[in-house]
């Protein structure tokens, strides 16, 4: 076979491989968005669900997903990023930092619901803090912790060494390099990371229901159970309660995901725009 | 007798078991400019950034002899390398602005130490751009990103970002390899009006640059330093062969 044959079919084939990727994809959201679209108004999203779900809307849901999300990420991002800090930029590669790093990747790859288990256990039973808020978004932290370390880290290790040393070299100490320099230059990979952490919390069933509870009742405080949308979407489907209502909770669901990244990106280019 | 401000004594350093230097010395008075030049990999930038403790920063290196700023060993105990970094100012091969504004880059060596003030640091911007001969050009354009300036002019910045920190001493290393010859002629015009104020030692590995640059040049071969002197009695009589090579261009 010619070179230039070579080089033509690996065109076509990666090519089709990318359109085939695409089409998957827009399928699947076309598919949840068609028949979903149509059952999402204004209703659906501010009322309480009627009759176990089969009418009315998912207002407690929308609150609970939201809830228990924005705390998982709230505890996990901080924590996240300091931990990649460190591993990067505080440390020389040794055992530890090997054994850090392999009891994140290691972490990343468990099963959800071991992490459901785990959270049910301490938090749900031992802590007492029953099935809630709390317990749910405890577990959803310590189930995206892992994503947003490796992440952040790569960011991390991706700025330009460069800039350290003109910041050490100006008398900068680690700290002030490491706030003004290294981690704005790593935000665009840290917030992926955190999108990522949200994606996952906001799809998460298995681990939500063994902590945060399956109820319908709206929430009043962090130490009250909620079903969170995908949970909703779960029950409504498995359960065979109304496809109608389970395709509106995820084609929400989607919409939710999509608009968060979308705020999140346009919030980086401007801060990103402003730095220059 | 004039006072030396930088004093080499016996330097040696290693990467782990690679040696990059062997037993250099010299010494740099007070607003001299000096030029040590050398063929890629002769050690010039590792002598650099022993001067301002940059070297620190890598893992499994060994450093042997002293370095005197001003008397005083800058590796003796109790020494802080970010005070020494704030007297011993630096300027990188590769014009690298960081990612922040014109003005944010000049600003950001006297952020670091504490000085924030306003008017201040508008003061401190303006009269350091001015002696990097860069004011004029971008006096309008300090919010600016700086990666939108030329090569010539991030260079330029570079060292209105050292000029900034008010440092002693200004190490430079290779700070024209990538730029035009008109940026280059610029660049050094400029170093010879700050020669006299500061203390300046500029590494190169271009034997005529050195000849247009230096009071007193330094050749560095292979971790060894060669030869030292003013520059007209190296380049018109240089007594090691290996130096008379490297100036005739047939090394390095």
């Amino acid at each position: 076979m010619s070179k230039d044959r070579a080089d033509r079919l690996a065109i076509t084939a990666l090519g089709l491989s990318g359109l085939l990727t695409g089409a998957l994809l827009t399928l699947i959201v076309g598919h949840v968005l068609a028949r979903g679209l149509p059952v999402i108004d204004a209703a659906f999203l501010l009322t309480a669900p009627e009759r176990m779900g089969r009418a009315g809307g998912i207002f407690p849901s929308v609150v609970g997903t939201l809830a228990v999300t924005a705390l998982a990420v709230a505890i996990a991002t901080p924590l996240g990023v300091m931990t990649a800090v460190y591993l990067a930029e505080y440390t020389r590669e040794g055992f530890f930092v090997r054994l850090c790093r392999f009891a994140t990747a290691a972490l990343a790859g468990i099963p959800s619901i071991i992490f459901g288990l785990f959270g049910f256990v301490l938090f749900v039973i031992r802590l007492g803090l029953g099935w809630s808020v709390l317990s749910g978004g405890l577990t959803l932290a310590i189930m995206i912790l892992p994503i947003i370390i490796r992440t952040a880290e790569e960011a991390i290790r991706a700025v330009p060494r460069s800039w350290r040393e003109i910041s050490y070299a100006l008398g900068g100490t680690r700290w002030q390099t490491v706030t003004r320099v290294v981690l704005p230059g790593a935000l665009p990979g840290v917030l992926t990371g955190v999108m990522l952490g949200v994606a996952r919390s906001v799809g998460e069933t298995a681990a939500v229901i063994l902590t945060a509870g399956t109820t319908l009742r709206l929430p009043r405080s962090p130490l009250d159970p909620v079903r969170t949308m995908a949970v909703h979407f779960f029950i409504l489907a498995r359960e065979g309660i109304s496809m109608d209502q389970a395709y509106g909770t995820a084609a929400v669901l989607i919409l939710l995901i999509l608009g968060v990244n979308f705020v999140a990106y346009w919030l980086l280019g401007r801060i990103t725009a402003r730095r220059g | 007798m004039r006072q030396h401000r930088l004093v080499v004594e016996g330097l040696s350093f290693y990467y782990g078991a690679v040696r990059a230097l062997y037993r250099v010395s010299f010494k740099v008075g007070a607003g001299e400019l000096a030029v040590v030049m050398g063929p890629t990999g002769s050690g010039k930038t590792t002598l650099l950034r022993c001067v301002n403790r940059l070297c620190d920063l890598h893992g499994r290196t060994r450093r042997e002899g002293r370095i005197l700023l001003d008397g005083r060993d800058i590796y003796a105990a109790g020494t802080c390398p970010t005070t020494l970094r704030r007297r011993v100012g630096m300027v990188f091969a590769v014009p690298t602005p960081l990612p922040l504004s014109v003005y944010d880059n000049v600003a950001y060596g006297p952020r670091l130490a504490g000085r924030g003030r306003r008017q201040e640091l508008d003061a401190l911007v303006e009269e350091s751009l001015r002696a990097a001969a860069l004011w004029d050009e971008v006096a309008g354009r300090l919010r600016e990103p700086a990666f939108r300036l030329s090569g010539g002019q991030q260079q330029r910045l570079a060292i209105a970002r050292v000029l900034a920190m008010r440092p002693e001493v200004i190490l430079l290393d290779e700070p024209t390899s990538g730029l035009d010859p008109v940026s280059t002629l610029r660049i050094e015009e400029l170093l010879r009006g700050l020669a006299g104020s500061y203390t300046i030692v500029l590494v190169t590995n271009n034997p005529r640059q050195a000849a247009r640059l230096g009071a007193k040049v330094l050749f560095l071969y292979l971790g060894h330093l060669v030869e030292q002197g003013p520059a007209r009695q190296v380049f018109s009589n240089p007594r090691d062969p290996r130096t008379q090579d490297f100036i005739s261009g047939r090394v390095g």
